[in-house]
């Protein structure tokens, strides 16, 4: 759909937001046509509200002009989620961006769209309060973002993901109406749960302009240990172990030999480069359950063959273990030119079978496969590392990436534990639901957005009603 | 010559992931996708494809940076997006040239010693006739409360006072004398002078070096700032010393970068010579044994990261190692201590709202500790953060003038170096 905006589309747009709110020149076109992939297409116009009721009215605007809408926040989806329809209007949240309130007595927090993860997490902890979902990208991604995609994080194992924080969502619909579901109560059985039915719905069903989460108490104390084992495998049944030992760290990631050498080689932390892969544990809560956990998880890891357990001295030094893992990815970028971080993610006890299986879908298309992950709920994050300048790799990594699906399917898994289906893995959801259960996803849509027009192409593809009306 | 090819390949590599946001000052203060690394790279890029020309737009968001380098610290893929936004600014200039302000103070006047001299001399007039402030009330006061920081009448140059001064046999460390240090903190020099003596170094003065070029570079004049970058490496080439040592983290800056200036010039590797020599003046204190003096000072102090010292310097841990060391000084680490105060040399005077913007929350984090003084090594961030802090009794001072009070309850001017 290659079309210029109308100028009175724009005209309308520019009366409820001003001139500054509403671009359109090439460099903001630009500026936003892209997400963190690699998947790239013009949008017409940009528009930045700082209200709900702008929200409202910019939504009846489009839908008069039956002019698609996709919703930003900080552009950082992994799967082409944000990027636009070319030719259409792209909303940002990036200036609807207030803490509104933190309620100490109620343990609720409410937050405009825009506000960066990382901000809620420090205007929250400022008072000794908790919001655990922490994703990768918490210091650049926002709020509305998180809810859209439902993101997750390191801490899921022990905390659950945004999902599980949320109380209330106002959410304008694309007809311009305002909902308010939910509410700001823990509890709360009145009618639908339509707050989980928004949370990773893409950005396909409204936009979201208000969010209330629960928090909790921030810990007291938390410690991280590193464990060092010869083989993957060894580290991969201890994912397993520690489930079963029934002992929950916050996190629990996992790096393989190829990115702690990559990590060693680039910008080193002090990991030995001959491991096989190496573990990472936080631990929290108070001081003697810390204890009694570290205690445990010794236990089970030595038991499993590790090598070495080793526990952070102080916070310098468990911040210099983070950094490791942080930068993995960075590394990854540095030394290949394209990276496919994916994250399908199975039930706990398949953990060791799905890394095994995505080594060899690795050896089999000849493909860099290195594995990072939070594993302890199951989500890896196998990353499909090539270089475009070797022939056929593109489509090489493509063959791994379905081989990659496929496995994790058979492990009785899903196509994405917190990245969402976006549009780089729109073909594979037929892989993973029968037609019926699709079919009840799109009535859904068409329920709420009949005319196709928000984030179009993304989880799926919709008929588009043509036609007129009048909703102003 | 724009090395269009070059700045090709590293626009490339933006692999978009957007960390470049976390940590950008003009991103945080915009919230817009185009004044951040990400989209200016990509920009950057569409216009070497030819698909975007060299509009003002394209010019406005190119100038909004900064030039605080923590995009290129912190980016995964390396992307050195700071040196394609400066070869861009320079591409602006020689098509457009500079604003008549600019190109005066640039070209006609900071190159120039004497020039510089009789310039800043005249301002002492002005404000000795009291004509300064009746000027600066009527300018807007995020241009006029700048000059809070700067001394009610200023002082004699630290330069002027000294005379010409040889470097003697056993000089061993050239102290690379900052324009911000010189006319307006000329005691910050006398300290650094001494806190160099009492570490048992036997240090003088560059006085045959100009200006760093660092404010022609980041306003797009690379003419002229490697112009003055020649100049100071003919100069600091002839001295037989081991170590050039400032005590401005934007100097130091612009000398560690004299190389790439430089690519390709005759000078190259005489600027890389000069550069593995230039220290800050709290790393080389630390490296080269700190000596600590008696005198107690019961003060609460934090710390700024300079952006220059920090990012295109290394430098860190030193400056608050000094401060740790010193006696009866409690130091508190702020929030975010290592993020940009939006001064940036010219940048506060060019873009004062956006500069605005940076510093407040910036402020919000010093007082948040509760200090006495606020610690900073660049004269330039001082003040920045004395501007801002204006509304307070919180003073901004340099590192190791505290390191000198720990020695002399007041700044000392060394009688054997005022003879020479």
């Amino acid at each position: 759909m290659k079309k210029e905006l109308s100028e009175q589309l724009i005209q309308e747009m520019i009366q409820v937001l001003g001139k500054d709110r509403v671009k359109k020149e090439l460099e903001d076109l630009i500026c936003y046509s892209y997400d963190s992939t690699n998947m790239i297409e013009m949008p017409g116009v940009v528009v930045f509200p700082k209200t709900t009721e702008e929200v409202s009215t910019l939504l009846k605007i489009a839908t008069h002009w039956r002019v698609p809408v996709t919703t930003r926040g900080g552009g950082t989806n992994l799967v082409g989620g944000t990027v636009p329809q070319e030719g259409s209007i792209v909303l940002s949240t990036q200036l609807f961006n207030r803490v509104v309130e933190v309620d100490e007595e109620n343990l609720v927090a409410v937050v405009e769209p825009g506000v960066i993860t990382r901000d809620l997490h420090r205007a929250v902890e400022a008072k000794g309060l908790f919001y655990p979902p922490d994703p990768a990208s918490l210091n650049m991604s926002t709020i509305g973002g998180n809810v859209a995609e439902n993101a997750g994080g390191p801490r899921g194992f022990k905390y659950g993901v945004t999902r599980d924080y949320l109380l209330g969502l106002t959410v304008v619909l694309m007809d311009g109406r305002i909902i308010k579901a939910g509410g700001r109560t823990i509890k709360n059985v009145s009618g639908y749960d339509l707050t989980r039915f928004f949370a990773g719905s893409e950005g396909t069903l409204g936009v979201i302009t208000e969010i209330t989460v629960r928090l909790i108490p921030l810990p007291e104390y938390k410690r991280t240990m590193l464990v060092l084992f010869d083989e993957l495998d060894q580290a991969a049944e201890t994912v397993s172990a520690i489930i079963k030992g029934k002992v929950v760290p916050t996190t629990l990631e996992l790096m393989d030999h190829e990115i702690i050498d990559l990590i060693e080689q680039r910008d080193p932390v002090g990991f030995p480069r001959d491991v096989g892969a190496a573990m990472l544990f936080e631990v929290d809560g108070g001081e003697n359950e810390v204890q009694a956990q570290i205690e445990k998880i010794e236990r089970i890891c030595l038991k499993q063959g590790a090598r070495s357990v080793k526990l952070a001295a102080n916070q310098e030094e468990a911040d210099n273990l983070w950094r490791g893992r942080r930068n993995a990815f960075g590394v990854m970028a540095q030394s290949f030119t394209n990276v496919y971080p994916e994250d399908a993610t199975v039930p706990r006890s398949m953990v060791p079978e799905m890394i095994k299986r995505a080594k060899e879908i690795g050896k089999k298309f000849n493909v860099g496969m290195l594995i990072l992950g939070h594993m302890g709920d199951g989500n890896l994050h196998p990353n499909i590392c090539i270089n475009d300048d070797q022939q056929g790799a593109l489509e090489r990594a493509e063959q791994a990436i379905d081989a990659l699906f496929a496995a994790a399917l058979e492990c009785g898994g899903t196509l994405s534990g917190e990245h969402g289906i976006g549009r780089a893995k729109k073909k594979y959801l037929s892989w993973q639901f029968d037609a019926d259960t699709i079919a009840v996803m799109k009535e859904l849509k068409k329920a709420l957005d009949p005319y196709g027009l928000l984030n179009p192409g993304k989880i799926f593809e919709i008929d588009r009603e043509e036609g007129h009306d009048d909703v102003r | 010559m724009l090395d269009k090819a070059r700045l090709y390949t590293e626009s490339k590599k933006c692999i978009r992931c957007g960390l470049c946001q976390a940590v950008c000052p003009s991103y945080r203060a915009l919230r817009n996708e185009a004044s951040v690394a990400r989209g200016r790279n990509r920009l950057i890029r569409l216009l070497l494809e030819g698909q975007l020309s060299m509009t003002p737009r394209l010019k406005e968001d190119m100038f909004a940076c900064l030039g605080c380098e923590a995009c290129k610290v912190n980016c995964p893929a390396g992307v050195i997006t700071p040196e394609l936004i400066s070869a861009l600014k320079a591409e602006y200039v020689k098509k457009e040239g500079l604003p008549f302000i600019q190109r005066a103070v640039l070209r006609g006047v900071l190159p120039h010693s004497k020039r510089f001299a009789v310039a800043m001399k005249m301002f002492k007039l002005g404000q000795t006739m009291k004509i300064v402030p009746g000027v600066a009330s009527k300018m807007p006061e995020t241009l006029s409360g700048r000059l809070a920081a700067v001394p009610e009448i200023l002082p004699k140059p630290l330069s002027e006072e000294l005379g010409q001064q040889g470097f003697s046999e056993g000089t061993k460390v050239a102290y690379f004398l900052s324009c911000t240090t010189n006319f307006m903190f000329p005691d910050l020099g006398w300290d650094t002078l001494q806190v160099l003596e009492q570490a048992g170094h036997v240090a003088a003065i560059s006085t045959d070096t100009v200006c760093c070029g660092k404010p022609q570079a980041s306003l797009g004049d690379k003419e002229t700032a490697v112009k003055m970058a020649i100049q100071n490496i003919k100069a600091l080439s002839k001295l037989n010393i081991e170590a050039i040592v400032t005590d401005c983290a934007t100097c130091g800056s612009a000398l560690r970068e004299y190389p790439h200036w430089l690519k390709g010039h005759p000078l190259e590797e005489e600027a890389k010579r000069i550069a593995e020599k230039v220290h800050d003046i709290s790393e080389f204190l630390v490296k080269n044994g700190l000596k600590v003096g008696t005198l107690p000072q019961n003060l609460k102090v934090t710390y700024h990261d300079p952006c220059h010292l920090n990012h295109v310097m290394g430098v860190r841990s030193e400056p608050r190692q000094i401060l740790r060391a010193l006696p009866g000084v409690e130091f508190v680490e702020s929030p975010d201590a290592d993020r940009c105060c939006g001064g940036a040399g010219t940048f506060c005077l060019t873009h004062p709202e956006i500069s605005e913007k940076i510093l407040e929350p910036k402020v919000s984090s010093l007082v948040s500790t509760k200090p006495d003084l606020v610690a900073t090594g660049c004269p330039m961030c001082k003040i920045q953060l004395q501007y801002g802090l204006r509304k307070t009794d919180v003073k901004v001072v340099h590192p190791v003038q505290l390191l000198a009070r720990s020695f002399s309850e007041k700044t000392l001017r060394p009688k054997h170096l005022l003879n020479k």
